[in-house]
């Protein structure tokens, strides 16, 4: 395969893995002068995908609600580690009973637990909302898997819209020949 | 600008009407979406052919969006009509990709193996598991040889990892090659 004599910059957005049959795949997205390039990287074996700026169409950044079903989910998790235990110390101290190590060391582990997941949260909310980032063309409608994340999808589409007005500026006015 | 546009909701791939930069509820299935709209999406359609018109929501030629689509291209996948198809070398390409000189064999050709990761990993491998190193080293300097002068993929990469596995895989190689040698001469 002969390489392209291409500078390319690398957009903003980390790589998301996701199960594709049996192994994982990991994503990055390039800027070229007159391309974008999505490099898919499954095992050893990478897989471009080009979009030539003059080709697209439209842009769509559509909200999901991942973050927040992750969230739930972690926020039980913390619940299921803290509450039981904070009951059982509660009922502890009130009974004047004497919890055994066994029980200190489970809930050692347990409020590690919560505190795992709670901070899985509060980075949750940091990165902020999940989106599906599309490119659409003429013939395809690619779904760009590293712009998972709502603030840097919209980042990256600031980036790209005037490269691609650009690109198009020629196309859209009066046909020169 | 007429609109002329093609755009299908993300979800649901129901057709979107009249497409506005911005956020969009689908029609169909009320999916919200926030547009950015491009010129592309509303560049005039080529004059009319006296050939056949396709069927409203039929699918159409990339090329010629009046006319049905017949075939698509092998290299770029795009829908063409019977004016669009040139059967080429036993492929049927669009004269875009013709002109590119991208023949489908061409374009499986860009599926790129990272054969220097390969050789990394076996020989950091090796490290871990000793005895490997026996396979590993060969295995690495055949990599090496072989793919290291070859492009490094779609993306100008630094060449360290076939230089580094050989020289991670030469230090367990090197041991087991030495003790070898011990034992052979004893």
């Amino acid at each position: 395969m002969a390489a392209r004599n291409e500078q390319y910059t690398r957009m903003p957005g980390r790589a998301r893995r996701r199960l594709s049959g049996l192994g994982d795949e990991r994503g990055s997205l390039y800027l070229a002068d007159d391309h974008l390039l999505y490099l898919v990287t499954s095992g050893y074996v990478e897989r471009p995908h080009l979009f030539y700026l003059r080709d697209i169409r439209a842009i769509s950044i559509q909200r999901t609600r991942e973050v927040l079903h992750a969230n739930a989910i972690l926020a039980a998790v913390a619940a299921l580690g803290w509450a039981p235990m904070t009951l059982l110390s509660w009922w502890a101290d009130a009974n004047a009973f004497d919890l055994s190590e066994a029980v200190y060391f489970y809930t050692i582990a347990a409020s590690g637990l919560s505190a795992v997941a709670a901070l899985a949260i509060l980075v949750n909310l940091a990165l902020g909302p999940r989106c599906v980032f599309r490119i659409h063309t003429g013939a395809t409608t690619a779904a760009i898997t590293p712009l998972s994340r709502l603030r840097t999808a919209q980042r990256v589409r600031d980036l790209l819209a005037p490269r691609i007005r650009d690109a198009q500026e020629p196309a859209a006015g009066p046909a020169a020949d | 600008m007429t609109a002329t546009a093609a755009l299908a909701c993300p979800k649901c791939a129901a057709p979107i009407p009249e497409p506005r930069d911005g956020g969009a509820a689908c029609p169909a299935c009320g999916a919200m979406a926030e547009w950015t709209l491009f010129p592309a999406l509303w560049r005039a359609a080529p004059a009319p052919l006296s050939a056949p018109v396709a069927a409203v929501e039929a699918a159409t030629c990339f090329h010629h969006p009046a006319r049905p689509a017949e075939r698509i291209c092998d290299a770029c996948g795009r829908f063409l009509c019977g004016l669009c198809g040139v059967d080429y070398h036993g492929e049927h390409l669009c004269p875009a990709c013709i002109a590119a000189g991208a023949s489908a064999r061409e374009l499986r050709g860009r599926r790129h193996v990272r054969h220097d990761r390969i050789a990394l990993h076996l020989a950091l491998l090796s490290l871990l598991m000793f005895p490997l190193a026996v396979f590993v080293l060969p295995t690495v300097l055949y990599l090496a040889f072989r793919h290291g002068l070859k492009p490094t993929g779609y993306l100008p990469r630094r060449r360290w990892e076939f230089p580094a596995a050989v020289a991670i895989a030469l230090v367990p190689g090197g041991l087991l090659l030495l003790a070898f040698a011990t034992l052979a001469l004893e």
